[in-house]
């Protein structure tokens, strides 16, 4: 159906005499799995969620269906009149109908990208990483999308986005050395697929064969890619619901990290992935969460800017998403370290490609636990010296943002369809790592 | 009668939805697919939420979506997406048909290997209907956990019930229909005690609730009121309690904790042709812990959070060894994963959705030993008995892990001698599951569910000791 076709229909299905929201979530979503330097399966998965909200009496209710038909939203309206009855105390705090920049998120190469083209796209890398005697495994994926919103003041707004990405972890053939590439565009045709395959298979050629590690602190460089798997930790520590709940180490206006330290949430910006409103309708604009160490603002939806007798900063999320408002268009500041001149600094460190599997332990205070992986090495001197295993640490996230003591020039962007983060490498003293045997044990 | 009305109509809808997936099958066949399956999914939810006396969410969801998979030249296409109809069964068909058609043909193909066709119907056990019960009954429910949570000390008390029915209806082209109705009840309680800048946070049963594959008499198993009194004192307790001390210990697993290590260190690595999964050479000869473990799936388990009949490609439920006496002896698999390794399939595909199956953890069940607790605790001389899972990191590769539980005991000298806060321990899973020397006895037996990799997974599980375990407390580290 065409974009005002479902609005209208949707406006219809609202409600009269109480205040309600209606939101529509469509994606389809491609993806191409790459396994041994060979195409692997195909796959698309379609989505349609739609979430009707109405306040009943000063209580809300929520219900949720998946096809788009008048008789099926009636029902979901009453529906959520019933759960509203017993639903949470509180007004449906809705947004009006204010203006938003009109934006193109949809490129006509990633609409009509068809599976026939995967081949052509993939198989000079499979030829490379063949010669290289490496193994590429990997996803390369389209993503297209649609989010409606209509409510009862007046509000009636969509957005179409699209998406194109490509992920690849490249090993040697007796598998100890990894290597990692990412590259993500609204354009498909925009994506590095060969420069990333390059850059990760060098990576992995230099982690080959590695050599155990013991306990200690050490320097450690993260590779941008890491840093953006901390940013997916932190962008929860400074979302409005931790904060009204006192479950993260943040307090509003207080330095708490290092003065080298600029974070920020930007909706509009075309070097990330913009999105001209959240999931209620606010507007995005430029939100400072962190300038020069010092917490500036914390992120808001209508729902917890109410409770904390606020303002909402535009950051609800998806229908669905359970993580409350957090920041989905982030952007750290970066600034003049060229990766090799961080590597020609370190006497005693690490350079870490990736983090994963992190998980927060105890989020009032910020600790973490969590590893590396996709190739890890040594750095001894100011040089690349040998490969290490995938290293575990326990780490505090406010301490490594204060132990920052190198930022990286360049920032790479790791995105989803709605939104993406931009940041660049970071170099972190007194970094604590667990020691580390060699192999599957 | 209406209600007679209401039956013939549910069956005429059943009748036609059968319809559409043969017709899917139809479409196939004539595009010319080796091999089709799909399945129609139905799924209403319900959540209710309670913190701190205040209702957080009422919330109900009603979901349905067909997949469909098919083999083209050696490639498997695959499509899924919301509503039903004729037209998006063959909308989804032409999609995996193109996907599928339009990669290069793969030589050696895929092979499904045998599986007699399936027919059949089966529902889980559900004594009282959690869909049927008033919201009013529910929330009291809740309230009266929370009031009974509601002491000195407490900041935060969260009380949650979830519901869930899941109707698979799914059909092959190797002449298998089956169709299935899921009952999943659940739910948990929490409560957070903070002071001087620490938070702590005690479960009950397991963080984020507990599932069963049954009805709300599940829900009246978890004895609430008890529960949530004894988890509110746990949690100011552990306020004042020292940070567990560091070193190399004897550790005592009890159910919950012993759950999240047994999914993530087994379940998760038995899972056939997924990353990580244990090395398909050698089965038989690999080494997974002590000889005194051992470790079944069993998808048979009545009333069970995995549980079923048949599995997402039809094959029948089975119950049997993935550990027997420390050695990895099977692997949970499905028909293609099973014949590339000339096996048969272990029937352990399962569906997140209506997306379509992959090898999964079903019920995983620890071999019971003999003795109790008491009797694990008096084997000890300086050593920690941990209680719930707080948080469980692993490397995707290594397997090298961090857990992390909510609670410890000190037992010193055979006798538990105190509380300690953040305790953590850490290792190798073999070097780890190798120090395992006893396991308490089937009294001690307790079943659990959660969520994992979009399913919900069972455990059966009793305590059992390990030796020798790297331990310490994460604040201090």
């Amino acid at each position: 159906m065409k974009t005002d076709e479902i609005l209208t229909l949707l406006e219809k299905g609202l409600p009269t005499g109480v205040n309600a929201e209606i939101t529509m979530l469509e994606d389809c979503r491609r993806d191409l799995e790459l396994n041994k330097n060979a195409i692997g399966q195909a796959s698309q998965v379609n989505n349609l969620l739609i979430q009707v909200k109405v306040e009943r009496a000063g209580h809300v209710g929520i219900s949720t269906l998946n096809s788009l038909t008048a008789s099926g939203l009636a029902r979901a309206v009453v529906q959520a009149r019933d759960n509203a009855k017993y639903g949470p105390q509180r007004s449906l705090v809705l947004t009006g109908s204010i203006g938003h920049r009109d934006m193109d998120l949809v490129y006509e190469a990633t609409a009509r990208h068809r599976p026939a083209d995967w081949e052509k796209i993939m198989e000079p890398v499979f030829t490379v990483a063949r010669q290289a005697n490496l193994k590429l495994r990997g996803l390369l994926r389209t993503h297209l999308g649609r989010f409606f919103i209509v409510n009862t003041d007046g509000l009636k707004a969509a957005t179409p986005a699209g998406f194109a990405m490509f992920r690849g972890a490249v090993s040697s053939v007796d598998g100890t050395g990894r290597g990692h590439g990412y590259s993500c565009h609204r354009d498909i045709n925009q994506l590095n697929i060969m420069d990333c395959f390059l850059e990760a298979a060098a990576k992995c050629m230099a982690s080959d064969k590695p050599r155990p590690l013991s306990a200690g602190h050490y320097t450690v460089i993260l590779e941008p890619a890491a840093v953006a798997d901390l940013m997916a930790l932190l962008v929860k520590l400074l979302g409005g619901r931790a904060y009204a709940r006192k479950a993260t180490p943040i307090k509003l206006g207080e330095r708490i990290f290092g003065e080298n330290i600029s974070i920020w949430d930007d909706g509009l910006d075309a070097a990330g992935l913009p999105i001209p409103f959240d999931f209620q309708g606010v507007p995005k604009q430029r939100l400072n969460l962190v300038t020069k160490g010092v917490v500036q603002n914390i992120t808001l939806d209508n729902e917890t800017a109410n409770s904390l007798d606020m303002v909402s900063s535009g950051h609800a999320v998806q229908p669905g998403s359970h993580t409350g408002p957090i920041a989905t268009h982030v952007f750290l500041e970066p600034q003049n370290a060229m990766l090799d001149d961080m590597i020609a600094s370190t006497k005693n460190g690490i350079l870490v490609s990736r983090l994963r599997d992190l998980t927060m332990m105890d989020a009032s205070t910020g600790f973490f636990s969590g590893g590396t992986g996709d190739g890890t090495l040594l750095i001894k001197d100011g040089r690349l010296s040998a490969a290490l295993p995938n290293l575990r640490f326990i780490h505090n996230l406010v301490e490594i943002l204060n132990q920052t003591e190198m930022i990286g020039d360049e920032t790479r962007l790791f995105g989803n369809l709605w939104g993406g983060t931009s940041v660049p490498a970071l170099k972190i003293h007194g970094f604590p790592m667990l020691g580390s045997s060699v192999g599957k044990v | 009668m209406p209600g007679q009305y209401f039956l013939d109509k549910d069956l005429i809808r059943g009748v036609e939805r059968l319809k559409q997936l043969k017709y899917g099958l139809h479409l196939a066949s004539q595009l010319g697919a080796e091999y089709a399956d799909l399945q129609r999914v139905e799924i209403d939810e319900k959540r209710v939420q309670i913190i701190s006396n205040r209702v957080i969410g009422l919330n109900t969801s009603s979901s349905r979506g067909i997949s469909v998979r098919l083999l083209a030249k050696g490639r498997w296409g695959t499509a899924s997406g919301p509503a039903e109809g004729k037209d998006v069964v063959r909308a989804l068909m032409d999609s995996a048909w193109k996907m599928a058609s339009s990669l290069p043909e793969l030589p050696q193909g895929v092979h499904m290997g045998d599986s007699a066709p399936a027919q059949g119907e089966w529902q889980a056990p559900c004594a009282i209907d959690p869909f049927a019960l008033p919201d009013s009954e529910l929330i009291q429910l809740l309230k009266a956990a929370d009031g009974e949570m509601n002491i000195e000390g407490i900041s935060q008390r969260v009380s949650t019930l979830y519901f869930r029915r899941e109707k698979r209806r799914y059909i092959n082209s190797d002449g298998t229909c089956t169709e299935q109705i899921f009952n999943y009840t659940g739910g948990g309680l929490q409560a957070w005690a903070q002071e001087q800048g620490q938070i702590q946070q005690r479960s009950w049963p397991f963080p984020g609730g507990s599932y069963a594959g049954r009805g709300f008499e599940y829900i009246q198993e978890l004895e609430f009121p008890d529960n949530a009194r004894r988890i509110a004192r746990e949690a100011v307790s552990l306020t004042q309690a020292p940070p567990c001390p560091e070193g190399v210990v004897d550790l005592i697993l009890t159910q919950g904790q012993l759950a999240m290590q047994l999914q993530r260190t087994c379940g998760n690595r038995a899972q056939l042709d997924q990353p990580g999964c244990f090395p398909t050479e050698k089965l038989g000869e690999i080494r997974f812990g002590s000889p005194v473990l051992t470790v079944l799936a069993d998808a048979t388990l009545p009333g069970a959070a995995g549980s079923f009949a048949y599995d997402q490609e039809g094959v029948e439920a089975q119950s049997f060894a993935l550990v027997q006496n420390g050695k990895v002896v099977d692997y949970l698999s499905g028909r293609q994963q099973a014949t590339a390794i000339g096996r048969n399939s272990t029937g352990a595909m399962r569906s997140v959705g209506w997306l379509p199956p992959s090898p999964s953890v079903t019920n995983l069940v620890l071999q019971p030993g003999e003795g109790s607790l008491e009797d694990l605790v008096q084997g000890i001389e300086r050593g920690l008995l941990l209680d719930t899972p707080r948080s469980f990191s692993i490397d995707p590769e290594l397997h090298g892990f961090v857990a992390q539980a909510e609670m410890g005991w000190l037992v010193e000298d055979g006798k538990i001698s105190g509380m300690v806060r953040h305790p953590i321990y850490s290792g190798y899973p073999t070097a780890f599951w190798s120090g395992c020397d006893a396991i308490a006895g089937s009294q001690a037996q307790q079943e659990l569910g959660f969520w994992d990799q979009g399913l919900i997974v069972g455990h059966r599980m009793v305590p059992l000791r390990i030796r020798g375990v790297k331990v310490g407390s994460f604040h201090e580290n």
